[in-house]
This record gives structure tokens, C-alpha cells and sequence, in this order.
């Protein structure tokens, strides 16, 4: 509890309810806002314009939020201590589900592919042999193998904001390289689906979550942005949870997850470390025999 | 100059980041203009023969796009297919359209149509002639291929008139391969 009285918590929570909000928005647009066989969209929907409102007003209030964060000093010239959670079991535990999740993502990705590869040589066969229209399903077998690298990149990164070490800090850049390969499976998948309300929210949080990993990787490479990391990470949990609301495939909504409890764990962290840096670890002390007795005696 | 292993690794973490970070944002503004402003899509099949041909890759804007007569448009009607289809608009919302398949003719608003860009003569198709007489409803279009013997378009009962929506976007231009680089007339 006491942790909790220092934490600076305005960040986190309102990132929480403006993804619940934005989620349910999209749910109700899902409901209302698409018509006939091909769901079409219909035009100035309300929910439609309902969420493109919320989502401007939730980037701009976290803009806003984010601009008020305190930066200590010391952080300035040296800011990778900002994102040690030394001894914090919370960030940890949160961290390592989202690493796991990102493994579950493997497989389920993997059948998605393989049900996309199998589509894809069947109409092969009935094109009679010329090229087909359609996802051939290996940008999302790649996606899967990229997720699968991704869960030790991010055990890495847990493990060393965990025990302060140096080794392992960049591992966040092979979620990186996830979300970028996903991102492009996500895209191929609807580049012939002319409604952009059914997969813009979701190519968003990708993009979002790519950026705030590689944020979070500029700490350790000199090249430290902390409120605008705050902003991605605020901006990760609001997108993913939109787009968790949305449409998807199994594989997909594990890895939103993954990147949205990622966001949580930065939220948590980073104001309370941008205002009370942690000390330093100190170098282990050489051992004594009996050091609490007094040689006098 | 020797540099301390602490440097290195530094320096080292640094380069790998910068490299992540362009290969993200770049990936994200190619992605992001895509989606929102115009793709690159490669046509399949010979429907557009000789307007574009099978594997040509064109550039589609899709911002702010209303189709208009004479257009070449990326569509997708899903009652078709999942896939997306390239066709030219005859006929944009309100006006009325009646293919006489005897002259070869494609009448528009009463007034025929001077196409000198179909590939041959057009014959009556295997589905019959499908619709032919009609008045394209407000918010709909109707498309055809250029090559009209072998294209399923708006005459094929399952595709039919397009809703505007359905609409990606229009074929500015053929970029690759480069002899067949192009800019594409509209209406």
C-alpha cells in the first residue's frame, strides 16, 4: 500500500479507461456503424465519428498529461536508471505474461499461416498455375517466427530492469522487429478491403506498439525520450484495446495483448523512476567474517 | 582511437537502434500512406488487356477519391470475390447505360461511347448478356474491362452495379515493369 501512495498512478489509469471507453466505442461501431452483405460503412456514422473523436481527444489528453511529467535532473545526462524495476515483482511478473503471451501468438500465427498457404495453392491450382490474388500466407508464418524471438527478447528486457543489468536491455528490439513484420502481414491481409474502419484501429495499435518498443530501446542507446515514450505507451494501451474490440484472429489479439500489458508495465514504472530515480545498484561488498563483531571485544 | 568496451557496446547498442528505428518508421509511413492516401497493386488476369496487362503494378490513390465516367479503378465486391478486381467506370449514379451487342456498341445517357480503348470487338459473353438496359442507382457505378470477352464486370449478375464504397481507389499509373510504365487516362 505504501508503494502504491508514492506511484504516480494519473497515467496508467486514465490510459485503462480510455481504452475501455475507445473499446466500447468500437464495439457499438462494430454494431451500428457497417450495413448489407459486404459491410459497407455508412457514411458520418455516429459511432464512427464518436471514436475518431475519442481517439484524437485520448492522444491529445495524454500529449497533454505526458508534457506535465517531472524529469529529475540526474536523469537527464544518464536516463536508463529511469527504467530499472529492481526488486519490483509487479513490473516483472507483468513483463514475463507478456513474453509468454507473445510465444502463444507462435503457433496460433503459425496455423493461420498454413490455413492462408493452403487457400492460397488451391487457388493456384484453379487459376491453373498463374499467380492468384490473395495472401500466400508466408508474411504470417514470418510473423510467427518473429513473435517466437520476440518472448527471450522481452524476458531479456524484464530481466534486466529486474536485476539492473546492463546485458539484455535491447532485447526490446525484437519485439521491434515483431511488429514490423506484423504489421506488414496485418496490411497484406486488407489491402484489397476498401473499408479502412475495419482494420485502420488495428494497424494503428501495431504501429503504436512498434514505436513504444523502440522508444523504449532508445533509453539504453543514448537516445532517451521519456514522455514521449510515455505518450506511445499511453497511446499502445488505448489502440490495443481498440482493436482488441475489432475483428481478428486469435494470434493477433495474444500479441495486442502482449504489447498492452507491456504499455502497463512502462506506465507503472516510468513516472514514479522519472521523478524518484533509483539508486544505483551498489558493487557487492567484500566479504567479512562476522562483521557485526567488534574486534575489541 | 581505441574505444573502452563500454564505449563499444554502447556505440554498438546505438547503431542497432538507429537501424530498428528506421527500418520501423519508414515501414510505418509506407504502411500508414498505404492505407490512407494510395497503394501499389498488381493486376491479375487479362480483364484490362491492353489498358494493363497480368503482373503490371500500378499506383492507386485512394484519397478523397470519387469515381468518375472513363476512370480505371481498383474495386472489390465481396459478393464476387475477396480480392479486388480492376475495371473502368461507364457509368457513374443517374446516368443510364444499354449495351448493344449487335453493333458492339456501349451506349452512356443516349450517346455511344467512343472506346479505342478495348482490345477487340465485343461479342455477346457465355452468361448471356447479363444486365445491359439500365439506370446506375445514386452512390453506384458501372464497370467494365477493357478486354470485354474476357471480363467478368458489371454485365456478370454477381457482380452487377458497384457501390461507390466498394471503391479503392483509381489506377493513376502502371509503374513496373518499367516498358510498360504508363500514366492512365481518366474520364
Amino acid at each position: 500500500m505504501n508503494d502504491l501512495k508514492h506511484r504516480e498512478l494519473t497515467l496508467p489509469i486514465l490510459s485503462v479507461v480510455l481504452g475501455l471507453l475507445c473499446a466500447a466505442v468500437r464495439r457499438w461501431q462494430l454494431a451500428t456503424a457497417f450495413e448489407g452483405e459486404a459491410e459497407l460503412v455508412k457514411p458520418f456514422a455516429p459511432a464512427s465519428m464518436v471514436l475518431l473523436a475519442l481517439l484524437i481527444l485520448s492522444a491529445a489528453a495524454l500529449f497533454l498529461l505526458t508534457r506535465q511529467v517531472r524529469v529529475c535532473k540526474q536523469l537527464r545526462k544518464a536516463p536508463a536508471p529511469a527504467l530499472s524495476a529492481r526488486g519490483s515483482l509487479p513490473v516483472m511478473l507483468v513483463l514475463v505474461t507478456a513474453a509468454f503471451l507473445s510465444l502463444i501468438a507462435a503457433p496460433l500465427l503459425v496455423r493461420s499461416g498454413l490455413e492462408a498457404r493452403a487457400a492460397y495453392e488451391a487457388a493456384k491450382a484453379y487459376y491453373d498455375g498463374s499467380i492468384p490474388p490473395g495472401s500466400n500466407g508466408l508474411l504470417t508464418l514470418i510473423s510467427a517466427a518473429t513473435a517466437l524471438l520476440a518472448c527471450p527478447g522481452l524476458l531479456m528486457a524484464a530481466k534486466a530492469a529486474y536485476r539492473d543489468l546492463d546485458r539484455g536491455r535491447m532485447g526490446v528490439l525484437l519485439p521491434v522487429l515483431n511488429c514490423c513484420v506484423w504489421l506488414m502481414d496485418t496490411y497484406r491481409s486488407h489491402a484489397a478491403n476498401p473499408i479502412q474502419w475495419s482494420y485502420a484501429p488495428m494497424l494503428l495499435a501495431i504501429i503504436c506498439g512498434a514505436l513504444f518498443y523502440l522508444d523504449w530501446a532508445g533509453f539504453h542507446a543514448m537516445d532517451a525520450k521519456p514522455r514521449r515514450l510515455l505518450w506511445l505507451a499511453g497511446m499502445t494501451v488505448v489502440l490495443s484495446a481498440a482493436a482488441l474490440a475489432g475483428n481478428w484472429r486469435l494470434g493477433d489479439a495474444v500479441l495486442l495483448t502482449s504489447q498492452l500489458l507491456s504499455a502497463m508495465a512502462l506506465l507503472w514504472l516510468l513516472p514514479h523512476n522519472l521523478k524518484h530515480p533509483p539508486e544505483p545498484a551498489q558493487p557487492s561488498a567484500p566479504i567479512q567474517e562476522n562483521p557485526e563483531v567488534d574486534p575489541n571485544e | 582511437m581505441d574505444h573502452s568496451p563500454e564505449e563499444a557496446k554502447t556505440s554498438r547498442s546505438s547503431e542497432l537502434y538507429q537501424n530498428a528505428r528506421t527500418l520501423a518508421v519508414v515501414l510505418s509511413v509506407i504502411i500508414l500512406f498505404f492505407t490512407f492516401v494510395g497503394r501499389i497493386i498488381v493486376v491479375s488476369g487479362p480483364s484490362m488487356e491492353n489498358t494493363l496487362h497480368n503482373a503490371d503494378a500500378m499506383l492507386v490513390w485512394s484519397l478523397g477519391y470519387k469515381p468518375r465516367q472513363g476512370d480505371v479503378v481498383v474495386l472489390t465486391q465481396r459478393t464476387f470475390q475477396e480480392d479486388s478486381i480492376v475495371k473502368r467506370v461507364i457509368a457513374v449514379g443517374g446516368q443510364s447505360v444499354d449495351i448493344d451487342y449487335t453493333s458492339g456498341l456501349v451506349y452512356v445517357d443516349g450517346a455511344v461511347l467512343h472506346e479505342d480503348y478495348t482490345k477487340e470487338p465485343m461479342r455477346i459473353p457465355a452468361y448471356g448478356e447479363g444486365l445491359n438496359h439500365l439506370t446506375v442507382p445514386e452512390g453506384c457505378i458501372f464497370v467494365m474491362g477493357d478486354n470485354r470477352n474476357h471480363s467478368a464486370d458489371s454485365r456478370y449478375p454477381d457482380i452487377g452495379l458497384v457501390d461507390e464504397r466498394c471503391v479503392i481507389g483509381k489506377s493513376i499509373m502502371v509503374l513496373f515493369p518499367f516498358s510498360h510504365f504508363t500514366f492512365l487516362r481518366g474520364g
